[in-house]
């Protein structure tokens, strides 16, 4: 016995390519719009570095008991809405302006019930920052450098000037937040004003602290230098750190656990313990490597950020996200096949493109629809019946013709009229006498029935003569007769027949 | 169901080559493709609303027609009864190819407002018989012409009837005829029921014809007289055939022996004579009923011919089917017959049926209007004129031929021109009474 399968109704999908391929250009869309998480790879202290001397273990540090947010822009910024808030700027690479940082507290004020501002910097870029808030901190943006005195160089001016030897610029220093801390600093700068919490000291009493200016020069040694200080400034509490390695990654991962207790505490005493507490980390005052940068100089991208193996990976993972991200290929795409697209229609196939694209559109708006002429309805056609409407529309069509069959058929005609007024027909003997009587004139009655008997024979036949005969005017001529025959008959008798 | 017509063929072409410039050449003509997009799609909609619409048409018909005398109006009221109007429907009007409209357009433009309605008015010129006037079909259509519906039927149809009307001219000409010539005599006493006179008791006359009144009165017998009844029967036979239709509206053959039948008819109801009539076409047979006395009669009669209808089916007239179908109604007495008919086709046939009712001892004249004698215009080029004379004579011979051969049989045939007609029949009624 043979089974035959029975054919399944045809699968079709639930969500059609067409609406998949839509919703993925619906998102390559809004992934563009958005824009890259970062634009490029930070470095410096950004906290959205993860390298060595990134800060985004301190934002992991404190996501862990509180609320953090890392703003990239004034935007991020709005969207605080705290009761605390601590404002964290470390080692910026890009100085504030007046105006940043006027744009930056104001905005904090607004969205905060109570604002404080935590600065570790060694450069100068922050005092804008620390300017705007009326603090009388500053850092001095020179660098601590610990100088062993090997005897006095010179003496003037009644001044004996000691012969220095900078032997390292990583001096320990000692920080108050709740605990002290004792910890070694990387460049330091020295700090002014407000309420010193901190200072560098050295290892022993043959050595001395010196700050080296921009240029190199010594121009102030001592055995301390306060590094960190704070104050409350119109109600804004202020901490400044003159260093910000402290806080950096390569610290807090590293094996010396008195950087991580020192950031705890530092974030503990600045958040003040509370869980509503909201750290904000400045990512706006750092640059950040385009992949175009480091496709178009790779050697010194690569010498810029590869230090390890492990930032080669990051790096290299970095490079691949930026690069699959469609905010950085899809309008250079889509701008160049509309480039591409503008050469080919602006020139000679312009007009062919044109026409097959318009083709292929109109096909596609045409599918399924079956098209039919406009005719306006029927409309119904008056007309007349009966055997003249036949007779009318063959003649009108130009198929009939007067031919001999016609003088044949006007003879019995004539014959059935002469009959109907005296009983004897054309062909009888009494024929040439009613005929006479009808028309009036014997002579030509006879002329007429002799023409009409003659042209019969020929028309049937059985005459040969005339030999050539036009039937046309032969029967114009007869049916000339009969028509005079019928108004006689008319007359004669008051009826009309024909 | 709604269809796109070839001009959306052209409005999408335009659409995608705008389309195609707005993606190609200027993203500035996007606006303008999805403007032409969404016209498409909002013509459609309003297609698909007006199609609903159409659909719950309601539709009243008041036909106004008596006589072949007075047009005939046919008022039809389409009413909207929708919150959607109806902006753009085309319409047609079906009816017999042998009517003529004489006010009003058979196909045209119509709007019906929402919760009103459009009136259609048609005015034909009355012909007598039985027409049918219909269907009234609609097509919706967009104002861009996209797309149309398929033909809707709103009005299937309906049928009116005309009666013929008497001729004044030709009652009057009668009347004066019969009197001028003795035909019709005076009143005189015999047997009957109507009152003739009072006259001086004679032996022999009834007792209960006595007027007693008169005796008490003047001490005189006197008796009632009756008016002799002038008993005669008269049958129409119509032959209403598509060839009975020849020539101009309202002076066919057919409704020229009509408007003869309904002037004899009158003056023979005046008479007080039994009349009933017969008509027959290619479809069938349509009789009166038996003969009835005066109006009655003329009643039948009139309402008989008003049955006479155009029947485009069948080849020729059954004349033995006729036969058939009238025998049972006629009396036992001698009646006549007038049998309204060409001579041909079927001439065999005709004077086989003419040959049976003579046998019968009726009285059969065959009424034979000469149909070229009706064909008055033929609207023809000059040049073909002469051709169709020769071949209208050809016709003309032929029943010429018919009504010799039923001579030739016996029969009485009256083939004269359509104004003596009447005065034939007439003429034949009254010297046989």
């Amino acid at each position: 016995m043979s089974m035959q399968l029975k054919k399944g109704p045809s699968q079709r999908a639930f969500v059609s390519t067409a609406l998949i391929a839509l919703l993925i250009a619906v998102g390559l869309l809004a992934l563009v719009e958005k824009g890259p998480a970062a634009p490029g790879i930070p470095i410096g202290a950004s906290p959205l570095n993860p390298m060595a001397l990134g800060t985004s273990h301190l934002v992991d540090l404190a996501a862990r008991n509180y609320s953090t947010l890392v703003a990239y822009s004034f935007r991020e910024l709005s969207n605080v809405d705290g009761g605390l808030c601590v404002y964290f700027t470390i080692s910026p690479e890009l100085p504030y302006t007046v105006k940043e940082a006027r744009t930056v507290i104001s905005i904090l004020r607004e969205r905060c019930s109570k604002l404080k501002v935590f600065v570790a910097d060694e450069s100068t870029y922050s005092n804008p920052l620390l300017q705007v808030l009326n603090s009388s901190i500053r850092i001095d943006g020179n660098r601590i450098y610990i100088a062993i005195a090997t005897g006095v160089k010179e003496v003037s001016s009644g001044l004996a000037l000691i012969a220095l030897n900078l032997s390292s610029p990583y001096p320990p220093a000692e920080i108050i937040v709740r605990d002290i801390h004792r910890l070694v600093l990387d460049k330091a700068s020295s700090v002014s004003g407000g309420i010193p919490t901190g200072q560098a000291y050295t290892y022993s009493d043959r050595e001395i602290l010196c700050l080296v200016n921009s240029s190199g020069d010594v121009y102030r040694c001592a055995s301390t230098f306060d590094i960190a200080s704070k104050e409350v400034v119109n109600g804004v509490n202020i901490f400044v750190i003159g260093d910000g390695s402290i806080l950096l990654n390569q610290v807090l991962a590293s094996n010396k656990s008195e950087y991580l207790a020192f950031a705890r505490d530092l974030l503990s005493y600045l958040c003040e313990d509370s869980p509503h507490c909201t750290i904000i980390f400045d990512a706006m005052h750092y640059p950040s490597i385009s992949p175009r940068d480091i496709l178009s100089n790779p050697s010194y991208s690569i010498q810029k950020l590869v230090r390890d193996p492990t930032t080669l990976l990051y790096t290299t993972i970095s490079i691949l996200a930026v690069l699959l991200h469609p905010s950085l290929w899809l309008p250079p795409l889509i701008l160049g096949l509309s480039s591409l697209l503008t050469v080919l229609v602006t020139g000679f196939v312009s007009a062919i493109i044109i026409f097959i694209f318009t083709l292929v559109i109109y096909r596609i708006l045409m599918s399924g629809a079956r098209t039919s002429r406009d005719y306006r309805l029927p409309e119904q056609v008056e007309e007349e019946i009966g055997v003249f409407a036949e007779l009318r529309k063959t003649i009108a069509s130009g198929k009939a013709e007067l031919s001999k069959q016609d003088f044949v058929a006007l003879c019995q005609t004539l014959d059935t009229l002469l009959k109907f007024y005296s009983g004897s027909g054309l062909w009888s003997e009494y024929a040439l006498n009613v005929l006479a009587e009808l028309i009036g004139d014997e002579k030509k009655a006879y002329r007429e029935l002799q023409w009409v008997l003659k042209m019969y024979g020929k028309a049937i036949g059985r005459g040969r003569l005339s030999l050539f005969v036009s039937w046309g005017r032969a029967v114009k001529r007869l049916m000339g007769l009969v028509e005079e025959v019928g108004e006689r008959i008319r007359e004669r008798l008051g009826v009309s027949i024909i | 169901m709604i269809s796109p017509t070839s001009r959306f063929s052209a409005y999408m072409a335009v659409t995608a080559l705008v389309i195609s410039v707005a993606l190609l050449l200027d993203p500035g003509a996007l606006p303008v493709a999805t403007t032409l997009l969404a016209l498409e799609v909002a013509m459609s909609f309003h297609l698909w609303l007006s199609m609903g619409a159409v659909e719950r048409l309601g539709v009243e018909v008041s036909i106004d027609a008596s006589t072949d005398r007075e047009p005939v109006t046919i008022r039809i009221r389409l009413v909207n009864r929708g919150f959607y109007p109806i902006l753009l429907a085309e319409y047609s009007l079906g009816y017999e190819p042998i009517l003529r409209l004489e006010k009003g357009s058979k196909a045209g433009i119509l709007m019906a407002p929402s919760r009103g309605a459009a009136e259609l008015v048609f005015v034909f010129g009355a012909r007598v018989g039985i027409h049918k006037v219909g269907p009234l079909t609609l097509a919706v259509r967009d104002f861009l012409g996209l797309f149309k519906s398929q033909p809707i039927v709103v009005w299937r149809g309906s049928s009116f009837r005309v009666i013929p009307s008497t001729e004044a001219a030709v009652l009057k000409r009668l009347h004066l005829y019969t009197r001028s010539s003795g035909l019709v005599r005076s009143r005189r006493p015999g047997e009957g029921i109507e009152f003739y006179d009072v006259r001086d008791y004679r032996s022999g006359d009834e007792l209960r014809r006595v007027v007693w009144r008169i005796y008490a009165s003047r001490q005189k017998l006197a008796v009632w007289e009756a008016e002799r009844e002038s008993y005669q029967a008269i049958v129409y036979i119509v032959n209403s055939s598509r060839d009975m239709w020849t020539g101009a509206p309202k002076a066919t053959p057919i409704e020229h022996s009509a408007r003869v039948i309904a002037s004899i008819a009158r003056y023979a109801a005046s008479r007080g004579y039994l009349q009933a009539a017969v008509v027959v076409n290619e479809c069938g047979v349509w009789v009166s009923g038996a003969p009835a006395y005066g109006r009655q009669g003329l009643a039948r009669v009139l309402e008989t011919l008003a049955s006479v209808g155009i029947c485009m089916a069948g080849e020729r007239v059954d004349w033995s089917k006729t036969l058939a179908n009238m025998i049972p109604l006629l009396p036992r007495e001698r009646i006549f017959i007038f049998i309204f008919t060409k001579t041909t086709p079927n001439t065999e046939q005709l004077l086989d049926l003419a040959t049976k009712l003579s046998t019968l001892g009726h009285r059969v004249y065959i009424v034979a209007p000469l149909t070229a004698t009706y064909d008055i215009s033929h609207r023809l080029p000059q040049k073909l004129t002469e051709v169709y004379r020769a071949k209208q004579l050809e016709v003309a011979t032929e029943e010429l031929k018919g009504v010799e051969l039923l001579r030739k049989a016996g029969m009485k045939v009256i083939a004269v021109s359509p104004q003596l007609v009447a005065q034939r029949i007439v003429q034949a009624i009254e010297l046989s009474s």
